[in-house]
């Protein structure tokens, strides 16, 4: 019942805050303000103030960080002239204090990030399938056309420039999201389709400099170099092309000034030009205050004979001068540290999602005071508070023929895993992250864990060798390392979730205990291969990280010793690279004698490949099961037999248990 | 397990949004597109002129050159019509040669972009939808028609179930009774060619400048007793003049206004008081040249009179 009552909860907080990236590009402001607010009251009751406190203590440097535009509004109120236009200003940013406050007092579900990027897409997908749907009508029954900027906007219902701007996020989402295969084609294309005609339609002329550049962060993370300089190619020549379409063309018309016409961007230096006079008709340091009259502007504007900027009482249309006119030179500092210190952050993460998402609402800003309206407010909050929150994400690409990707969002909750058995063998059904997040909390809980690896060579061994299947069946931690265990698993219909090679959660692993200020020991291999691991790993992240190793040649008599220092050294994480079954049995047998090692895993010879002494399979080969293949090619006298035999038998033994299966 | 809503409710979610908005929209919709108001299955062309060369085209006007004489008719509607069709209605036009051009155009549907192209050039009737509700005539000089006065019926209908009616069509096609420099003594004589209405909104008193007071006393008396006598008024709301920056003319203004004031603690009429309204933000309410209305002084209004 209390389960019960606690999914029902857990559903509840995300369903609403999915409601809340949702909403945000649909035509009313209210909805979204509404959502928020059952959000945050939602968010009141859902964990303990204890855990909020943990975590908030926890997260704290982040969450000022992201509320910093709150604060200053807020700051901003002690020098302004008109304390009611201060309050509805305080009013229009609680989003910057509301968000970062639930989403960093909480302890979110691993892929929050990624599933509510998803599903803001989606939103902004669905409002311009309605918004076209209404185009449309009015079109075919003569109602007039409505498909470009402005008109378009009237059926948005929202302003351009704004709407231009949650569909250059949509689209580096889902382009982000194609490439790490965590969304289907279809949906892509699909998705793709309405965005791009509609960014065309929206004709905003900063939303292809925005996309241009956020497209070619993601491929420079994501892609090869010759592939991002391809593309980089490609999206000069396209972007460049779409400023000649009529659209862009009808942009550059001439503004209107008082009784005759300048071009647009002469208007913009002369808007521009009285706002700076304005900065220095204020008080440099502390700004205008929040709210305060713009009249001076305004009769600059006049000076200047900016009808429309004098008629409609424009603001900076730019984020940085905004800052400016409202929080003088204090606020605008405290402004640009929030950005470097984000920035600093994605980048230290390789969060190339993030890192593109920060240059579009970097490049918005130039032209728009963007955080100043409501739809700017909320999509800044929450996408840049949902990426922070990935603040321990390990992010990391393999360059080989083609790019495969980790992803691990490390706040992940512990769940018990599920597990599946076949061919007398358990294997635990996890991915690659879920794995790492299973290994962090283990480390953090200073509990202790025993991990290893199946493939089909050892599945074959453990059938005769009681010992090999007693020590790998009794691990924590059984994962399937070759894809032929995998496809094993589908056929007799226990599918796993995916591959998780022994070398790449190894090399995750070490990533992870660098950045956490975990030991790693290492042991196994010659002396040779070993002290070029050690120094690779020194070089890479520093002498802390090894807390020791030692060579995979001793005696029996050794093993006892062997496991003493190993315990003595302070290592978090063990990697023992010894053949099979003297791994396993010797991991086994000392298991108790290593309990002081939150991690114990064997990595087989990966640290042959990790020196380079011995070279990978291409990506290609190791996705089509074929790693076996390249590693015969490498060593055929050494590797024919256990693969022609060892292959042979496992296939054998996979029919065998599909038979038995369908007979029972 | 995972705590993410299903994709069945997420589609059920934006099912739920879709229609929402797609209500909300069908609800609002004929006050944010104005042409959604107009009786599109009663077009009917009242004389085609052949083909027209667009001269000069903007947001509210419009040059064209025609080969023929013709009579331009402010109440009625105008089409061009080439594979699209552009519908507008004008406050005044000028002619000289073979050349027309519109003036205070208000296009239906969308405005032309192709100048130097031919169109066919039609006269149309284009009924305008009306709500069932209160009739209401509104009486009086140019400050109910001309400039932004266009939009006080417009701004009226949006948000309450107005029925107008009249001799004339304004540039939106709301019928009423405003005449540009009407006086209250030919509102008297014009008063008998008006229909009968439940509420009457009068609005003039800027061209009674060479009338004595006594005169326009007396002749206010005469138009809210035949208002109530023989049109039938049950509420007649008297807004009064709005304050100027010509000196002369907001002078003029006080003291018509104390007429009317006088007037109203007697004769039951409701008062709404422009000049107080507007006079504490003149550069928002009053346009450029000091005495007509901006389109916000409509607006303010067009609520205020809802109020009453």
């Amino acid at each position: 019942m209390v389960e019960n009552k606690n999914i029902l909860k857990e559903k509840v907080f995300y369903w609403l805050l999915t409601f809340v990236a949702i909403t945000i590009p649909f035509p009313s402001y209210s909805i979204s303000s509404q959502a928020i607010i059952s959000f945050a009251i939602f968010w009141i009751f859902f964990n303990s103030f204890k855990e909020k406190k943990t975590l908030f203590k926890k997260n704290s440097t982040l969450f000022f960080i992201a509320s910093i535009p709150f604060w200053l509004t807020l700051i901003g109120i002690f020098f302004t002239n008109d304390p009611d236009i201060a309050l509805k200003e305080i009013i229009n940013k609680l989003p910057f204090l509301i968000l970062p406050l639930i989403l960093f007092t909480v302890s979110l579900q691993n892929k929050t990030t990624s599933f509510i990027t998803k599903q803001f897409s989606y939103g902004v997908f669905i409002a311009s399938l309605l918004a076209l749907s209404k185009v449309v009508y009015f079109k075919i029954n003569g109602l007039g056309d409505y498909f470009y900027y402005d008109k378009l906007s009237l059926l948005l219902n929202k302003h351009t420039t704004y709407f231009a701007l949650f569909t250059v996020l949509s689209i580096l989402i889902v382009v982000y999201q194609l490439i790490r295969k965590l969304i289907p084609n279809y949906i892509t294309v699909v998705l793709l389709l309405i965005f791009i005609p509609l960014l065309y339609m929206l004709s905003v002329r900063i939303s292809v400099l925005a996309l241009f550049f956020g497209l070619i962060v993601i491929a420079a993370y994501n892609l090869k170099i010759k592939h991002t300089i391809g593309i980089i190619a490609l999206l000069t020549i396209t972007c460049g092309a779409l400023y000649f379409t009529p659209n862009f063309q009808k942009r550059f018309e001439k503004s209107t000034i008082d009784n005759s016409k300048i071009s647009d961007i002469d208007f913009r230096k002369l808007h521009w030009k009285a706002i700076i006079e304005t900065l220095e008709n204020n008080s440099l340091l502390i700004g205008n205050g929040t709210g305060s009259n713009r009249d001076y502007l305004i009769n600059k504007y006049r000076n200047y004979k900016l009808t429309a900027a004098y008629e409609d009482e424009y603001n900076a249309h730019n984020q940085f001068l905004e800052i400016l006119l409202n929080h003088g030179f204090i606020g605008f500092t405290i402004f640009l540290i929030m950005l470097f210190y984000i920035t600093n952050h994605f980048i230290k993460n390789k969060d190339s999602l993030a890192i593109s998402c920060l240059a579009v609402f970097f490049i918005f800003m130039l032209t728009e005071s963007i955080l100043e309206r409501h739809s700017g407010v909320i999509v800044f909050a929450l996408l840049i508070t949902l990426l922070l929150n990935k603040k321990k994400l390990i992010e990391k690409h393999i360059k080989h023929n083609n790019s495969s990707f980790y992803l691990c969002d490390l706040n992940f909750k512990m769940q018990k895993p599920s597990q599946i058995h076949i061919l007398n063998t358990s294997i635990h059904n996890l991915s690659m992250e879920e794995t790492l997040s299973l290994v962090n909390n283990t480390i953090k809980n200073k509990e202790s864990i025993h991990h290893v690896v199946v493939n089909a060579g050892k599945i074959v061994q453990m059938q005769k060798d009681n010992q090999l299947r007693e020590s790998v069946n009794n691990s924590d931690i059984i994962n399937a390392d070759g894809q032929a265990v995998v496809w094993a698993a589908n056929f007799l219909n226990k599918p796993l979730k995916e591959r998780v090679a022994g070398i790449d959660l190894m090399e995750n692993l070490v990533e992870l205990a660098y950045k956490n200020n975990h030991k790693i020991y290492l042991f196994g291999a010659k002396e040779k291969v070993i002290k070029k691991v050690v120094s690779i790993y020194t070089n890479k992240y520093g002498k802390n990280l090894i807390a020791g190793y030692r060579n995979g040649y001793y005696g029996k008599d050794d093993e006892a010793t062997i496991a003493k220092d190993i315990a003595s050294s302070g290592a978090n994480m063990l990697f023992v690279a010894i053949t099979s079954p003297k791994k396993e049995n010797f991991l086994y047998q000392f298991k108790n004698e290593l309990k002081s090692v939150n991690f114990i895993m064997g990595v087989g010879g990966s640290f042959d490949v990790i020196s380079g002494l011995t070279k990978r399979a291409p990506l290609w080969m190791q996705n089509n099961g074929l790693e076996w293949f390249y590693r015969f090619i490498q060593e055929p006298k050494r590797m024919w037999k256990r693969y022609l035999v060892g292959n042979s038998k496992f296939i054998y033994l996979v029919f065998k248990e599909k038979i038995r299966g369908s007979s029972l | 397990m995972n705590y993410f809503p299903s994709n069945k409710t997420i589609v059920i979610t934006f099912l739920v949004l879709v229609t929402w908005f797609g209500i909300k929209f069908v609800n609002k919709a004929n006050d944010l597109f104005f042409q959604l108001n107009y009786n599109w299955n009663k077009e009917e062309i009242i004389k085609d002129y052949g083909e027209v060369t667009l001269d000069s085209v903007t947001y509210n006007f419009v040059s064209i050159y025609l080969d023929k004489n013709i009579q331009l008719n402010p109440l009625t509607t105008y089409k061009f019509n080439n594979n699209d069709s552009y519908y507008f209605r004008y406050t005044y036009a000028l002619t000289k040669n073979n050349n027309y051009r519109f003036f205070g155009v208000e296009w239906i549907t969308e405005t032309p972009t192709s100048e130097n192209k031919t169109y066919s050039f039609s006269e149309i009737n284009l009924p305008l939808n009306q709500k069932d509700g209160v009739s209401v005539i509104t009486l009086g000089d140019q400050y109910l028609i001309t400039n932004e006065a266009k939009y006080f019926r417009k701004f009226l209908a949006q948000n309450n179930s107005f029925f107008f009616k009249g001799t004339y069509n304004d540039v939106f096609n709301y019928p009423h009774e405003a005449i540009n420099k009407n006086t209250s003594t030919k509102i008297i004589s014009q008063l008998e060619n008006i229909e009968p209405a439940d509420t009457f909104v009068l609005f003039f008193g800027a061209e009674d400048n060479l009338s004595s007071a006594k005169e326009i006393k007396k002749n206010i008396e005469i138009i809210i007793n035949k208002l109530r006598v023989e049109k039938k008024a049950k509420k007649i709301i008297f807004i009064t003049l709005p304050p100027s920056k010509v000196d002369v003319v907001n002078k003029h203004n006080i003291d018509y206004n104390k007429i009317i004031e006088e007037l109203a603690e007697v004769s039951n009429v409701i008062i709404l008081d422009s000049y107080a309204l507007f006079k504490d933000d003149i550069e928002k309410y009053i346009r450029k040249d000091g005495i007509s209305l901006s389109k916000d002084a409509y607006y303010l209004l067009a609520k205020k009179v809802s109020e009453k």
